[in-house]
């Protein structure tokens, strides 16, 4: 069994690392989606089934703040936990986050190690995967 | 005298200025900071506050978690290591560099070098590749990348109580920052070497304290 997983981060490199490092993990991945922004990650939200969703702050268009503000607000979040994955590892910007719904939160730089762990924090045993 | 502090762009719409980023928010006495940092009134713009410190050489923890930080993040996510170097600056003029701005609790820029040939190196590791693979995109990318975490990372623990907003990196030339209270200091990896500088800046984009001497590591 695999998990869907959608990287919702502006930086093509950066998405390019976290499949990398989600491989290196040994986290068992099934389909892996990619968004450059909040306004992606909905889109493809619509459409397709996520397991889980990893995203960055800091985006052109939705930035990772309204994205989970949305997803909250439409009850997403309830089923599709949400890992922040960012350089701000800040006191006020993680507590804002939480407080807006995200599951988790990850600071760069991190271990394939840590990556896992903190998936299957967030997975918990609410989502069996589908993928 | 450098270019004013234009303002950010808007990367993070719900956290402008208006977002409640009051700059004293969320400081306290215990984040290591001098007790006037951040605890007076902010200045207005075009005026000096007083008794703030604005010189990045002289927050006492900064020089150490410099070197922390960028041996942490190469280690982690660009599976390389560096050591402190002395500086020698005649490879930063075919450097390729990334200025990231901040703003928020403190104000200012971080400015990093990478030699060309470990450009490329580095982004081949971070992105698994071989050297010779990685697009010029992708390497500007990538140093992008790398000065962001390191920006980030630094200034999450130097102050990790502060709020703060990065803009978005800007790839440029380099510069040297003289007199300007500005930290720096040279690291050397097996791929080539890596500079970087940090600096605080007023709200009109004048860096702070100019009293003093450049401040430039000295390493044995």
């Amino acid at each position: 069994m695999a998990y869907s997983v959608l990287i919702v981060d502006d930086s093509p490199v950066m998405r390019t690392f976290i499949r990398r490092v989600l491989a290196m993990s040994g986290f068992e991945v099934g389909e892996c989606m990619e968004a450059g922004n909040g306004d992606e990650a909905l889109a493809l939200l619509n459409t397709r089934h996520v397991d889980v969703i990893l995203t960055d702050i800091n985006m052109p268009g939705m930035n990772g703040e309204e994205l989970l503000r949305r997803l909250g607000a439409e009850g997403v979040l309830k089923t599709t936990p949400a890992l922040v994955i960012s350089t701000d590892a800040t006191k006020e910007r993680i507590s804002r986050m939480l407080a807006l719904g995200a599951e988790g939160y990850m600071s760069k730089p991190f271990t394939p190690e840590t990556l896992r762990e903190k998936l299957e924090l967030v997975l918990g045993d609410r989502n069996a995967p589908r993928a | 005298m450098p270019p004013e502090l234009e303002p950010l762009p808007s990367a993070s719409p719900g956290l402008d200025r208006t977002d409640g980023l009051d700059q004293n928010d969320g400081l306290d006495q215990n984040d290591g900071l001098d007790q006037n940092d951040g605890l007076d009134p902010a200045p207005a713009l075009g005026q000096t506050a007083p008794g703030l410190q604005a010189r990045m050489d002289q927050e006492p923890a900064a020089g150490d978690t410099i070197r922390q930080i960028m041996a942490e993040v190469l280690e982690t996510m660009f599976f390389t290591q560096a050591e402190l170097t002395p500086c020698e600056h005649g490879w930063l003029a075919a450097a390729r560099c990334a200025r990231i701005r901040f703003e928020g609790s403190h104000c200012g820029e971080m400015l990093l070098g990478v030699a060309g040939e470990a450009a490329d190196t580095i982004a081949a590791s971070f992105l698994g590749l071989d050297a010779r693979e990685p697009t010029g995109a992708q390497r500007d990318q990538v140093i992008e990348e790398l000065s962001n975490m390191m920006c980030g990372a630094l200034l999450s623990h130097l102050w990790p109580e502060s709020k703060l907003t990065l803009a978005s990196p800007e790839l440029l030339a380099w510069q040297e920052w003289p007199g300007t209270g500005a930290l720096h200091r040279c690291f050397l990896a097996p791929e080539g070497t890596i500079a970087i500088s940090i600096r605080l800046l007023s709200r009109t984009g004048e860096p702070g304290a100019v009293t003093g001497p450049a401040e430039v590591a000295e390493v044995a």
